[in-house]
């Protein structure tokens, strides 16, 4: 697909309002029963300092506002006032940066790979085909994770920081990630097909690239607590990348951070 | 909806899961391949016949009926080995580190530790049983990824009659080395384990490039650990033996000087030695009673 191409798709997705809450709303049925069983209860209460509201699938929805208003921090500026609040392990640094002139804001979906496992794989997926209602070929799984993700989403990839074999997308599904999202992604791991991606100017984290797909890994966890790297990611987490590494900012303290980067008494 | 609730009901059980969502009842799912019973915490019992009957298995023995089965991924390479000559074998148990964030941790804390009185390393060994190799992921963290000290080892040897193994570190190796039992770590460090939350004990985690099941059998030689998922031991048993019996008669031919290399490896090539080899190997496996 060509550059004006991508863009007028782009355009045309951005304009579309019904489609969006349309996209919303599906990304609200019910996900399957994952290998960590961290589920809808789980994650409420484990994200109960949250002060706002909550997206469908139960993650903390930190409203557009306060994520416009992070486009004039750094990232040194987040880690300095996570790191003063008690909270000194939410930087990951060692990325390989994909339009490091951007910034990455937005609201953590996380998704969990780990060594495949015959016997896990056979339950996961029987029980991914069940929950879908699928009869015959089962979804892929990177297809069927995307089709989860909302406007203002960040995905947020466990691949083990494998590179080979650790590809989590290639330039047709990441245009769909980004059509769905409208950002790029952290992906502890690696894609494939840099010259598809590059046009799209969306920033993406990753560890490297690989002309190969993803193997021998298996899905076990969406919108559970997720390491990648030093850092344990919550899902609805605040991303925050640029040209330095990412930080991940807990809901409860976004508006402390946007306060220390405006200058106002937050000090 | 009534499924739901009683699920609801039968999942609210004590489990130890510590940030919780992994449950008693994920184990035994997880886990139904499994040809054997249970213990009290839903980890397959897998008989002391195995065990007992894989401490003279080495990695090779073990890693071909597990890759003839798809299973690629249960060897797991690149320890420090504190006495690599001795083996280490049991049934696992799992912990679960992540780095610290005070606002999931204290709800961990709170739910697990009222009284605010026990450490989260030490809660770990707390639920160890004898028989049992505790397998702790910290994420290869070495400041300040050390499990477990010379005190804390002497306790969970105490408890396990077995050495254990720590995707992290431990300290006071002068301490640890006189007890003499095996432990496999990344690393040793001075300081002690900070900085991070302890988000589940059995439930499934990943060493190295191995997802490690709580209940697995773990097998450790001097080149690093084989997680046998339960249902595999008969036969992973089986095969590792006809290997064992198969290398202790082709290195006793070569140390004849007799043969070449290829006359006897991989399988000997004259008639009457393929008979001599199969006989012995016949009355060996009926002496085991394996088939």
């Amino acid at each position: 697909m060509t550059l004006v191409g991508l863009l007028a798709t782009r355009r045309s997705a951005g304009l579309s309002a019904a489609a969006m809450v349309c996209l919303t709303f599906l990304s609200a049925s019910p996900l399957w029963a994952q290998l960590d069983g961290f589920g809808h209860e789980q994650l409420l209460k484990y994200t109960a300092r949250n002060p706002y509201g909550r997206s469908p699938d139960g993650r903390p929805h930190v409203p557009d506002y306060w994520l416009k208003r992070l486009q004039s921090t750094s990232t040194t500026i987040a880690a300095e006032v996570l790191r003063e609040a008690g909270y000194p392990n939410q930087w990951e640094d060692g990325w390989a940066i994909l339009h490091p002139d951007k910034k990455l804001i937005g609201r953590a979906f996380t998704v969990q790979f780990m060594p495949s496992r015959p016997d896990l794989q056979e339950i996961l997926v029987t029980d991914a085909t069940e929950a879908a209602n699928e009869e015959e070929v089962p979804t892929p799984v990177t297809q069927r994770v995307m089709e989860m993700f909302s406007p203002g989403d960040v995905p947020v990839v466990d691949v083990m920081g494998r590179i080979e074999e650790g590809t989590f997308g290639g330039d047709n599904l990441i245009f769909s990630m980004f059509l769905a999202t409208g950002n790029g992604f952290v992906v502890d791991g690696s894609f494939r097909d840099l010259d598809g991606v590059f046009p799209m100017k969306t920033m993406i984290f990753s560890r490297g690239y690989h002309p190969g797909v993803r193997g021998n890994a298996i899905l076990t966890g969406l919108n559970a607590p997720t390491r990648i790297g030093k850092v344990t990611v919550m899902p609805g987490d605040v991303v925050l990348g640029d040209r330095m590494g990412v930080v991940f900012i807990p809901p409860h303290l976004v508006q402390k951070v946007v306060e220390r980067a405006d200058g106002s008494p937050a000090f | 909806m009534k499924k739901c609730i009683l699920a609801l009901l039968l999942t609210a059980t004590p489990m130890l899961a510590q940030l919780d969502g992994f449950s008693r009842l994920d184990l035994i799912k997880y886990s139904s391949m499994t040809p054997f019973g249970r213990l009290s915490d839903g980890r397959p019992n897998i008989p002391k016949k195995y065990i007992e009957g894989l401490k003279t298995a080495s990695s090779e023995m073990m890693w071909g009926p597990l890759r003839s089965a798809n299973f690629i991924n249960q060897w797991s390479g690149g320890w420090q080995i504190v006495h690599p000559e001795k083996k280490l074998i049991g049934r696992v148990v799992t912990a679960q580190f992540m780095p610290l964030r005070p606002d999931v941790n204290e709800i961990i804390e709170a739910e697990n530790n009222p009284g605010k009185s026990v450490s989260n390393n030490q809660r770990v060994i707390n639920a160890l049983r004898p028989g049992d190799v505790l397998v702790v992921d910290l994420f290869g963290k070495i400041e300040q990824g050390t499990f477990a000290g010379d005190n804390l080892t002497a306790s969970i040897y105490a408890a396990t009659g077995n050495g254990f193994v720590i995707d992290g570190a431990v300290r006071d190796l002068d301490g640890i080395y006189p007890q003499n039992v095996p432990v496999y770590v990344r690393g040793f460090h001075v300081s002690a384990l900070r900085n991070v939350m302890l988000t589940g004990i059995n439930v499934p985690i990943r060493v190295g490039d191995t997802t490690v099941m709580p209940g697995d059998l773990v097998v450790g030689d001097r080149e690093g650990l084989t997680f046998i998922p339960s249902h595999m031991v008969p036969d992973v048993y089986r095969q590792a033996k006809i290997t064992e019996l198969h290398d202790i008669w082709t290195k006793d031919k070569f140390a004849t000087g007799k043969y070449k290399s290829s006359e006897l490896y991989p399988r000997p090539k004259d008639p009457a030695l393929i008979k001599e080899y199969e006989d012995w190997l016949a009355a060996r496996k009926k002496e085991l009673g394996i088939e």
